[in-house]
């Protein structure tokens, strides 16, 4: 199956089963989490149904093109559904079977994995999901958000789809997978890897992106005097992204990494806080559209 | 009456899948609530048994009485003759205690010269009372972490899907965590999933059978253990039982079934630990080994399931393996490309906590206190050499790729790159050995270089989280300062025996703040010694023993357990009883004596207090020698012998003469011999034999 029938299956699948089907955020992300559909979603009472691809970009974790398992940008499918659904884990394994697994024929287990992002407020509990002994997916309950705690509780599914297609596809390299017949993985991404690698590790300065990131602050900050929250959490985005670019480029003594975090953590949490506040004064407009 | 008979309970709450490392616990405490839940209720019964998978708890209970028993509750009123005046009527004493108690004077009972009122509640159904019992049951579990999921408050620790309450062929009905209970139980996830319905207790093993799932965890255990050993034995192997790891597996099956796979030949070249790491750390996977006990390139998985699609389920795990063990080979060269030494500098840029300062700054430190063990050991030159060196060198594996992949290699991959590196073997295995013991159950290390090192990484550790205020409380444990605590504990009483703690706190607190912090060391000393407490208990040690020495003086530690195994072995020796006979007439009287006072032989004057005066100072010093040779049961044994000169002397002198001077050299001849009975052990602090500061019947005797 290649890459972009497991996308299209996976979106036929959770859309049959009423969730919107987004399109990828457009800001540089870390993981499917931090893009505003599930970050702010998953806040404040209002139900919350989506599912999105999301490219994921962790420069530190940039490797030239040249490792088979380790990328610069990897893709994750994002599935929020707010409140949880009592037969979600049914719902997640009926999934799998979409994707073409007969689940009596393999191993599928659900492994303790508790979730923590510390610069979102955010932790949860759950499981990553195991294939014959692969990680597939995790599977969350998000349990604290921006520092407020999540009321309905919304489920977090992270489908690693490089994961899902090697197994699927047989393949040992990440760049032999199959994204759609005649195009591979290598053909679409690895000059992506070697160029973005290349930048985060050797060449970006660390000047500019430590004044990027002041400015992407200051910037953010500003939005959230005017109660702008998504223009403010773009720039909360950024700030996150220049400091993983700093990470990458191994510039950072201990306590210099340690204050950024602390700053990007306040802003995200002003952030939630603000979108609260907005969400309430709007009287929760998805309350009235959807029924619990 | 069909009522009357007992029956069986059988409660299973379904979930989604718990923790492995937390399931037995909560099963634990399941059988703990469900017992004092029953008792509450005043439900008699006779076996409980609590059983569980991932995804179910199970209680079962056998001989379960069928009604509650009756609640009797008497209330005592004021006495017959108050309550009726002479003609027999009530006064109003009985008629204010019958309106208090909301009953008729007539229905006021007379018990043994008294009125009372008794309540005589009927016991109810049980199948009734469960309704009650079961959930209040099952919301008293308590979890480190419980979630909360959907749109409900209530909390646990994994969303409970389904619950399954049945007295024999009844059903127990009511909410849990807005789940009704029901008859139906569900199977194993794909080979059977359900739902299936179990028409009494005493069906549900033969319904769980066909549904594919082994609840008991012990019969489950003994399957794994036996097809993971079948299946090592196919492969002209054994199984290299990684410690936890079964246990581990264990909770993460409904249905066990082992796997084969292989690997590559060629990474047999990675260090042992190493593989069985990687093997463990990411698919709980146990490695083969031949009988010579050389690892083969092979791997038993348990899979949860049966026996199809096997060959696919072993693909897939010697997919992923192969993936990890090419990385684990990736940062092994990495890591090997430059000398251990030459990560020390990034450890200046390694954070051991938040506000916790570098590890380049712990490794200083760590050196610096190993010197003052080597001093205080008195290490010769080469064994100190040792011994800084792999201070130095300890911690520089956290900079590599390997244990920043696998935190569990510190120390294995140190040993193995300082090997590597070059350097001096013996300085290698220090390294190695400073992480021991790991577990409770590992030995400690047997060189003292090894020891050193470990004993400064941890004290320096805790005075770090102590001075931070990070210490361990009640259920938080942040950093696992217990187990360092432990680690601690193991090493003065065992290869450092002889090493005071508080010269050792001292040092280290002044390493850190280059000032002593009497408040920090009073601290982690009570901490130490809590650990150091379980150690002797551990032990066998009964807690009496262990206070009284502990009360007698920790420092050293090596001494104390000392101490407490002689007291121990002389508690059974007939010597024992006479000692303690002397200190129980002495310790009382010993305590009003002037502080400032020593006996004075020239005021003795009577032939008793002579006698044992003479006694006393004929074996003190040879008492004080073989205590400070450390030769405590023949130190006693020797005070022992005082007993008939200081039966004489309470029988024949009065202590609390009248003429201050003389009574108080008395006091002070007591004091001494007092001192010296107990300065290894206080022995008034052993259970039910005497007290100290009670003056013992004897002695008030004696003064009258």
């Amino acid at each position: 199956m290649t890459f972009q029938e497991i996308i299209a299956r996976l979106h036929r699948f959770w859309a049959d089963r009423g969730c919107a089907v987004v399109q990828p955020y457009d800001v540089e992300l870390g993981a499917g989490t931090m893009s505003p559909a599930t970050f702010l979603r998953v806040l404040g009472p209002e139900p919350w149904k989506v599912a999105y691809v999301q490219p994921c970009r962790r420069p530190a974790d940039g490797r030239f093109g040249e490792n088979p398992n380790r990328v610069y940008q990897h893709h994750q499918y994002q599935v929020i559904l707010k409140p949880s659904p009592d037969d979600i884990q049914d719902l997640y394994l009926e999934s799998l079977t979409a994707l073409g697994l007969d689940l009596r024929e393999h191993d599928v287990r659900f492994v303790e994995d508790n979730w923590e992002a510390p610069t979102l407020g955010a932790w949860g509990l759950g499981w990553e999901v195991w294939l014959d002994g692969m990680e597939i997916t995790q599977f969350t309950y998000f349990q604290q958000v921006g520092g407020y705690d999540c009321r309905p509780v919304a489920v977090e599914l992270a489908y690693g789809l490089e994961r899902v297609a090697a197994y699927l596809q047989e393949v040992e390299n990440v760049f032999d997978l199959v994204w759609t017949p005649g195009l591979t993985y290598r053909d679409l991404f690895h000059r992506a890897e070697v160029e973005h690698t290349t930048y985060a590790m050797e060449a970006a300065d660390p000047g500019v992106l430590t004044q990027l990131f002041e400015l992407y602050e200051t910037e953010a900050s500003r939005a959230l005097d005017r109660e702008l929250v998504l223009p403010a959490y773009d720039c909360v985005l950024r700030c996150s992204h220049t400091f993983n670019l700093l990470d990458a480029r191994g510039v950072m003594g201990v306590a210099r990494r340690a204050a950024l975090l602390a700053r990007v953590q306040r802003l995200s949490r002003r952030t939630a806080q603000v979108y609260l506040q907005q969400r309430q004064a709007l009287g929760y407009p998805l309350l009235r559209q959807y029924s619990l | 009456m069909a009522e009357s008979r007992i029956r069986d309970l059988l409660l299973e709450v379904g979930t989604e899948e718990i923790p492995a490392r937390l399931l037995d616990e909560l099963l634990e405490q399941l059988a703990a609530q469900a017992a004092v839940h029953l008792a509450a209720a005043r439900l008699d019964h006779g076996s409980l048994r609590v059983m569980g998978t991932p995804r179910r708890l199970v209680l079962l209970v056998e001989g379960l009485a069928a009604r509650q028993r009756d609640a009797v509750t008497e209330v005592k009123g004021p006495p017959v003759g108050v309550a009726f005046d002479r003609d027999g009527n009530p006064t109003a004493a009985a008629r204010g205690f019958a309106r208090n108690q909301g009953v008729r004077i007539d229905e006021l009972e007379v018990r043994a010269g008294y009125l009372y009122v008794v309540r005589r509640e009927p016991g109810r159904p049980a199948v009734q009372v469960l309704t009650e019992v079961l959930p209040a049951t099952v919301t008293a579990l308590e979890f480190a972490r419980p979630m909360r999921w959907g749109v409900g408050e209530t909390r646990f620790i994994r969303p409970i899907r389904w619950v399954l309450a049945l007295l024999d062929d009844e059903l127990v009905r009511f909410e849990l965590v807005g789940v009704w209970s029901d008859r139906y139980t569900r199977g194993h996830r794909f080979l059977a999933p359900g739902p299936h319905e179990v028409e009494s207790a005493q069906q549900y093993p033969a319904v769980m059978r066909r549904a594919c799932v082994i609840v008991d965890p012990a019969e489950r255990r003994r399957m794994v253990r036996r097809r993971v050993e079948a299946a090592a034995r196919r492969e002209q192997g054994r199984v290299v039982w990684v410690p936890g790891l079964l246990d581990e597996v264990n909770n993460l099956v409904e249905h066990p079934t082992a796997v084969v796979g292989g690997y590559d030949p060629d990474y047999l070249d990675l260090p042992r630990e190493v593989l069985v790491t990687v093997m463990r750390h990411h698919q709980r996977c146990f490695p083969v080994e031949d009988a010579a006990g050389k690892l083969l390139p092979r791997f038993v998985a348990v899979r949860c399931g049966g026996r199809r699609g096997l060959d696919t389920v072993a693909r897939g795990n010697a997919w992923v393996l192969r993936a990890r063990l090419a990385d684990a080979r990736f940062f092994y060269q990495e890591d090997c490309r430059e000398p251990l030494d030459a990560l020390l500098e990034r450890l200046q840029s390694m954070s051991f906590g938040e506000g916790l300062g570098t590890v380049r700054d712990r490794v200083h430190r760590i050196v610096a206190l190993t010197a003052h063990l080597a001093r205080e050991l008195g290490m010769d030159e080469r064994e100190r050499k040792v011994a800084l060196r792999a201070a130095e060198l300890c911690k520089a594996d956290l900079a590599t790729r390997m244990v920043y992949e696998y935190p569990e290699l510190a120390g294995v991959m140190g040993c193995e790159y300082a090997r590597r590196s070059g350097e001096d073997p013996a300085v290698a295995r220090a390294i190695y050995e400073h992480c021991l013991p790991r577990t409770a159950e590992d030995d400690p290390p047997a060189s003292r270089p090894g020891a050193a090192v470990g004993l400064a990484d941890r004290v320096d550790a805790l005075v770090a989280f102590f001075r931070a205020g990070l210490e361990a409380s009640g259920s938080q444990d942040p950093f696992g300062q217990r187990r360092l605590a432990h680690g601690v504990v193991r090493l003065l009483a065992g290869p450092l025996g002889g090493i005071r703690l508080d010269g050792l706190l001292s040092r280290a607190i002044e390493l850190h703040a280059e000032a002593t912090d009497r408040q920090v060391a009073d601290r982690l000393t009570d901490f130490l010694l809590v650990r150091f407490r379980s150690l002797l208990a551990d032990e066998g040690l009964r807690p009496d023993v262990v206070e009284a020495v502990l009360a007698a003086g920790h420092d050293p530690l090596s001494r104390a357990l000392a101490r407490a195994r002689a007291l121990e072995r002389f508690r059974s020796t007939p010597a024992f009883a006479d000692l303690l006979a002397t200190n129980i007439r002495v310790v009382g009287l010993a305590g009003r004596a002037r502080p400032d006072r020593s006996p004075d032989p020239g005021s003795l004057s009577e032939p008793a207090e002579l006698d044992l005066y003479r006694a006393f100072t004929a074996l003190r010093d040879r008492a004080r020698s073989l205590l400070a040779d450390g030769r405590y049961e023949e130190c006693w044994s020797v005070l022992a012998g005082l007993r008939p000169a200081v039966d004489a002397f309470f029988d024949g002198v009065l202590v609390m003469a009248p003429d201050p001077t003389v009574r108080d050299n008395r006091l002070a001849l007591l004091a001494e011999i007092a001192a010296l009975i107990n300065a290894a052990a206080d022995l008034g602090r052993l259970s039910g034999e005497g007290q100290p500061g009670k003056e013992p019947p004897s002695v008030q005797r004696n003064r009258r």
